[in-house]
Protein backbone atom coordinates (compact mmCIF):
# COMPACT_ATOMS: atom_id res chain seq x y z
CA UNK A 1 0.00 0.00 0.00
CA UNK A 2 1.26 3.46 -0.86
CA UNK A 3 2.32 5.69 2.02
CA UNK A 4 1.42 8.82 0.09
CA UNK A 5 -1.74 10.69 0.97
CA UNK A 6 -3.25 10.68 -2.52
CA UNK A 7 -4.87 8.24 -4.88
CA UNK A 8 -1.96 8.58 -7.28
CA UNK A 9 -0.50 5.25 -8.25
CA UNK A 10 2.62 4.44 -6.29
CA UNK A 11 5.68 4.30 -8.49
CA UNK A 12 7.75 1.93 -6.45
CA UNK A 13 6.66 0.73 -3.04
CA UNK A 14 10.17 -0.22 -1.97
CA UNK A 15 11.58 3.20 -2.87
CA UNK A 16 8.60 4.91 -1.24
CA UNK A 17 9.19 3.08 2.02
CA UNK A 18 12.92 3.75 1.90
CA UNK A 19 12.24 7.44 1.24
CA UNK A 20 9.64 7.67 3.95
CA UNK A 21 11.91 6.10 6.57
CA UNK A 22 14.82 8.32 5.55
CA UNK A 23 12.63 11.44 5.61
CA UNK A 24 11.35 10.60 9.11
CA UNK A 25 14.90 9.91 10.32
CA UNK A 26 16.16 13.16 8.75
CA UNK A 27 13.42 15.10 10.50
CA UNK A 28 14.47 13.45 13.74
CA UNK A 29 17.99 14.85 13.17
CA UNK A 30 19.72 11.89 11.51
CA UNK A 31 21.95 13.52 8.91
CA UNK A 32 23.08 10.17 7.52
CA UNK A 33 19.47 9.49 6.51
CA UNK A 34 19.41 12.69 4.48
CA UNK A 35 22.75 11.73 2.94
CA UNK A 36 21.11 8.51 1.74
CA UNK A 37 18.34 10.57 0.10
CA UNK A 38 20.95 12.79 -1.57
CA UNK A 39 22.85 9.78 -2.92
CA UNK A 40 19.61 8.18 -4.14
CA UNK A 41 18.32 11.23 -5.98
CA UNK A 42 21.40 13.14 -7.07
CA UNK A 43 21.71 11.47 -10.51
CA UNK A 44 18.16 12.62 -11.36
CA UNK A 45 18.74 16.11 -10.00
CA UNK A 46 22.08 16.41 -11.82
CA UNK A 47 20.27 15.45 -15.02
CA UNK A 48 17.61 18.11 -14.44
CA UNK A 49 20.03 20.85 -13.39
CA UNK A 50 22.27 20.14 -16.40
CA UNK A 51 19.34 21.44 -18.46
CA UNK A 52 19.56 24.72 -16.56
CA UNK A 53 23.31 25.17 -16.76
CA UNK A 54 25.79 23.47 -19.02
CA UNK A 55 28.71 24.71 -16.99
CA UNK A 56 29.84 21.89 -14.71
CA UNK A 57 30.69 24.13 -11.74
CA UNK A 58 27.42 26.06 -11.96
CA UNK A 59 25.49 22.82 -12.33
CA UNK A 60 27.20 21.42 -9.24
CA UNK A 61 26.31 24.57 -7.29
CA UNK A 62 22.69 24.32 -8.42
CA UNK A 63 22.45 20.66 -7.38
CA UNK A 64 23.91 21.55 -3.98
CA UNK A 65 21.39 24.39 -3.62
CA UNK A 66 18.52 22.00 -4.41
CA UNK A 67 19.50 19.54 -1.68
CA UNK A 68 20.31 22.21 0.91
CA UNK A 69 16.95 23.87 0.22
CA UNK A 70 15.23 20.48 0.38
CA UNK A 71 16.81 19.73 3.75
CA UNK A 72 15.65 22.98 5.30
CA UNK A 73 12.14 22.66 3.83
CA UNK A 74 11.77 18.98 4.70
CA UNK A 75 9.27 19.87 7.42
CA UNK A 76 6.92 21.19 4.72
CA UNK A 77 6.92 17.87 2.82
CA UNK A 78 3.45 16.44 3.32
CA UNK A 79 3.94 13.17 1.42
CA UNK A 80 1.12 14.10 -0.99
CA UNK A 81 3.32 12.95 -3.86
CA UNK A 82 6.51 10.90 -4.19
CA UNK A 83 9.59 12.57 -2.77
CA UNK A 84 11.13 12.72 -6.23
CA UNK A 85 8.30 14.96 -7.49
CA UNK A 86 8.68 17.27 -4.51
CA UNK A 87 12.43 17.40 -5.11
CA UNK A 88 12.03 18.20 -8.81
CA UNK A 89 9.70 21.07 -7.92
CA UNK A 90 12.47 22.54 -5.75
CA UNK A 91 14.96 21.87 -8.55
CA UNK A 92 12.78 23.69 -11.09
CA UNK A 93 12.50 26.64 -8.73
CA UNK A 94 16.29 26.74 -8.26
CA UNK A 95 16.78 26.46 -12.03
CA UNK A 96 14.29 29.23 -12.69
CA UNK A 97 16.12 31.46 -10.20
CA UNK A 98 19.33 30.74 -12.11
CA UNK A 99 17.66 31.73 -15.41
CA UNK A 100 16.46 34.97 -13.82
CA UNK A 101 19.99 35.73 -12.57
CA UNK A 102 21.27 35.16 -16.09
CA UNK A 103 18.56 37.49 -17.41
CA UNK A 104 19.59 40.18 -14.93
CA UNK A 105 23.25 39.86 -15.80
CA UNK A 106 22.27 39.80 -19.49
CA UNK A 107 24.74 36.98 -20.09
CA UNK A 108 25.24 36.22 -23.75
CA UNK A 109 26.47 32.77 -24.56
CA UNK A 110 28.84 32.21 -27.44
CA UNK A 111 27.27 30.70 -30.54
CA UNK A 112 27.96 26.94 -30.62
CA UNK A 113 30.30 25.65 -33.29
CA UNK A 114 27.85 24.96 -36.11
CA UNK A 115 30.45 23.46 -38.42
CA UNK A 116 31.21 20.56 -36.12
CA UNK A 117 27.53 19.81 -35.68
CA UNK A 118 26.94 20.02 -39.41
CA UNK A 119 29.73 17.51 -39.98
CA UNK A 120 27.33 14.83 -38.79
CA UNK A 121 25.00 15.52 -41.69
CA UNK A 122 26.07 12.31 -43.47
CA UNK A 123 24.93 10.27 -40.48
CA UNK A 124 21.46 11.88 -40.63
CA UNK A 125 21.54 12.33 -36.87
CA UNK A 126 22.66 15.02 -34.53
CA UNK A 127 25.49 14.70 -32.08
CA UNK A 128 23.58 14.82 -28.73
CA UNK A 129 26.13 17.16 -27.09
CA UNK A 130 26.10 19.57 -30.01
CA UNK A 131 22.31 19.43 -30.29
CA UNK A 132 21.95 20.15 -26.58
CA UNK A 133 24.45 22.98 -26.79
CA UNK A 134 22.64 24.55 -29.70
CA UNK A 135 19.22 24.16 -28.12
CA UNK A 136 20.52 25.63 -24.87
CA UNK A 137 21.91 28.57 -26.84
CA UNK A 138 18.57 29.11 -28.58
CA UNK A 139 16.54 28.83 -25.35
CA UNK A 140 18.89 31.28 -23.62
CA UNK A 141 17.55 33.97 -25.93
CA UNK A 142 14.09 33.68 -24.35
CA UNK A 143 12.88 35.32 -21.12
CA UNK A 144 13.25 33.17 -17.96
CA UNK A 145 9.61 31.98 -17.77
CA UNK A 146 9.42 30.94 -21.44
CA UNK A 147 12.81 29.33 -21.16
CA UNK A 148 11.76 27.33 -18.11
CA UNK A 149 8.61 26.02 -19.80
CA UNK A 150 10.41 25.01 -23.01
CA UNK A 151 13.41 23.56 -21.16
CA UNK A 152 11.10 21.22 -19.27
CA UNK A 153 9.14 20.26 -22.39
CA UNK A 154 12.01 19.86 -24.84
CA UNK A 155 14.81 18.57 -22.66
CA UNK A 156 12.95 16.76 -19.90
CA UNK A 157 10.11 15.53 -22.11
CA UNK A 158 7.54 16.89 -19.64
CA UNK A 159 3.84 17.01 -20.47
CA UNK A 160 1.78 20.15 -19.84
CA UNK A 161 0.58 18.64 -16.56
CA UNK A 162 4.16 17.86 -15.50
CA UNK A 163 5.22 21.45 -16.24
CA UNK A 164 2.26 22.73 -14.21
CA UNK A 165 3.23 20.42 -11.31
CA UNK A 166 6.86 21.46 -11.38
CA UNK A 167 6.28 25.18 -11.74
CA UNK A 168 3.08 25.66 -9.77
CA UNK A 169 1.43 27.35 -12.77
CA UNK A 170 -2.09 26.39 -13.85
CA UNK A 171 -2.53 24.12 -16.88
CA UNK A 172 -4.09 26.87 -19.08
CA UNK A 173 -1.23 29.20 -18.09
CA UNK A 174 1.32 26.58 -19.12
CA UNK A 175 -0.46 26.04 -22.47
CA UNK A 176 -0.52 29.75 -23.18
CA UNK A 177 3.08 30.25 -22.10
CA UNK A 178 4.28 27.32 -24.22
CA UNK A 179 2.44 28.58 -27.26
CA UNK A 180 3.95 32.07 -26.93
CA UNK A 181 7.40 30.69 -26.14
CA UNK A 182 7.33 28.41 -29.20
CA UNK A 183 6.38 31.36 -31.38
CA UNK A 184 9.27 33.42 -30.04
CA UNK A 185 11.69 30.50 -30.40
CA UNK A 186 10.58 29.95 -33.98
CA UNK A 187 11.31 33.58 -34.81
CA UNK A 188 14.77 33.35 -33.23
CA UNK A 189 15.55 30.06 -34.97
CA UNK A 190 14.42 31.44 -38.34
CA UNK A 191 16.57 34.50 -37.83
CA UNK A 192 19.55 32.24 -37.14
CA UNK A 193 18.60 29.98 -40.10
CA UNK A 194 18.73 26.86 -37.95
CA UNK A 195 16.82 24.61 -40.39
CA UNK A 196 19.13 25.49 -43.26
CA UNK A 197 22.22 24.76 -41.23
CA UNK A 198 21.11 21.28 -40.18
CA UNK A 199 20.41 18.97 -43.06
CA UNK A 200 20.42 15.93 -40.77
CA UNK A 201 17.02 16.91 -39.50
CA UNK A 202 15.39 16.11 -42.84
CA UNK B 1 11.28 21.93 -43.09
CA UNK B 2 9.31 23.53 -40.30
CA UNK B 3 11.61 25.27 -37.84
CA UNK B 4 9.75 23.94 -34.81
CA UNK B 5 10.07 20.36 -36.14
CA UNK B 6 13.81 20.95 -36.46
CA UNK B 7 13.95 22.17 -32.89
CA UNK B 8 11.98 19.16 -31.69
CA UNK B 9 14.46 16.87 -33.42
CA UNK B 10 17.30 18.80 -31.83
CA UNK B 11 15.59 18.30 -28.46
CA UNK B 12 15.15 14.56 -29.03
CA UNK B 13 18.85 14.27 -29.83
CA UNK B 14 19.79 16.49 -26.87
CA UNK B 15 17.94 14.22 -24.45
CA UNK B 16 20.51 11.49 -25.13
CA UNK B 17 23.57 13.50 -24.26
CA UNK B 18 26.06 12.20 -21.72
CA UNK B 19 25.64 13.85 -18.35
CA UNK B 20 28.37 14.82 -15.91
CA UNK B 21 28.60 12.82 -12.69
CA UNK B 22 29.60 14.21 -9.34
CA UNK B 23 28.79 13.74 -5.69
CA UNK B 24 27.35 16.62 -3.68
CA UNK B 25 26.48 14.65 -0.53
CA UNK B 26 29.58 15.70 1.45
CA UNK B 27 29.03 19.36 0.57
CA UNK B 28 25.33 19.18 1.51
CA UNK B 29 26.14 17.53 4.85
CA UNK B 30 28.79 20.19 5.48
CA UNK B 31 26.28 22.95 4.76
CA UNK B 32 23.72 21.35 7.06
CA UNK B 33 26.26 21.22 9.91
CA UNK B 34 27.44 24.79 9.27
CA UNK B 35 23.90 26.15 9.40
CA UNK B 36 23.15 24.18 12.56
CA UNK B 37 26.32 25.55 14.23
CA UNK B 38 25.35 29.06 13.11
CA UNK B 39 21.90 28.55 14.61
CA UNK B 40 23.48 27.37 17.88
CA UNK B 41 25.72 30.47 17.89
CA UNK B 42 22.68 32.60 17.36
CA UNK B 43 21.10 31.48 20.67
CA UNK B 44 23.09 33.84 22.97
CA UNK B 45 22.39 36.68 20.53
CA UNK B 46 18.69 35.87 20.63
CA UNK B 47 18.80 35.76 24.45
CA UNK B 48 20.47 39.19 24.74
CA UNK B 49 18.14 40.63 22.11
CA UNK B 50 15.15 39.47 24.16
CA UNK B 51 16.72 40.88 27.35
CA UNK B 52 17.35 44.24 25.66
CA UNK B 53 13.76 44.30 24.37
CA UNK B 54 12.38 43.68 27.87
CA UNK B 55 14.62 46.41 29.34
CA UNK B 56 13.56 48.83 26.59
CA UNK B 57 9.87 48.20 27.26
CA UNK B 58 10.32 48.87 31.00
CA UNK B 59 12.11 52.16 30.21
CA UNK B 60 9.30 53.12 27.79
CA UNK B 61 6.59 52.44 30.41
CA UNK B 62 8.44 54.48 33.05
CA UNK B 63 9.10 57.34 30.64
CA UNK B 64 5.42 57.52 29.62
CA UNK B 65 4.43 57.79 33.29
CA UNK B 66 7.14 60.41 33.88
CA UNK B 67 6.02 62.37 30.83
CA UNK B 68 2.46 62.46 32.07
CA UNK B 69 3.47 63.83 35.49
CA UNK B 70 6.11 66.28 34.34
CA UNK B 71 5.49 69.96 35.15
CA UNK B 72 6.90 72.93 33.29
CA UNK B 73 9.43 74.58 35.67
CA UNK B 74 8.54 78.02 34.24
CA UNK B 75 4.97 77.58 35.42
CA UNK B 76 6.13 78.42 38.95
CA UNK B 77 7.18 81.93 37.85
CA UNK B 78 3.86 82.92 36.35
CA UNK B 79 1.69 81.13 38.87
CA UNK B 80 -0.21 83.52 41.18
CA UNK B 81 1.54 84.05 44.48
CA UNK B 82 0.25 82.07 47.33
CA UNK B 83 -1.75 84.19 49.69
CA UNK B 84 -0.19 84.08 53.04
CA UNK B 85 -1.61 85.51 56.17
CA UNK B 86 0.48 88.30 57.58
CA UNK B 87 -0.62 87.68 61.07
Amino acid sequence: MSIYKTDAASYNIAVENLDYNDICDSLAGDQKAFERLVIRYQPRIIRLMWRFSRDRQTCERLVQDVFVEAYFSLKTYKAKAPFEHWLSRIASRVGYRHFKEQDKEKQTLPLPDFDIAAADSQQQQADPEKAAELLYWLLAKLPATDRLALTLVYLEDCSIKDVADKTGWTTPAVKMRLSRARKKLKEIAEKEKISERFEWTL
Amino acid sequence: MDTLKTIEKLAKAAQNEALPMFDVSSYVLGQMRTVQVQRANLLPIEFFTALAAVAASIVIVLSVVAWQTIVNPMAQLIAPLQESSLW
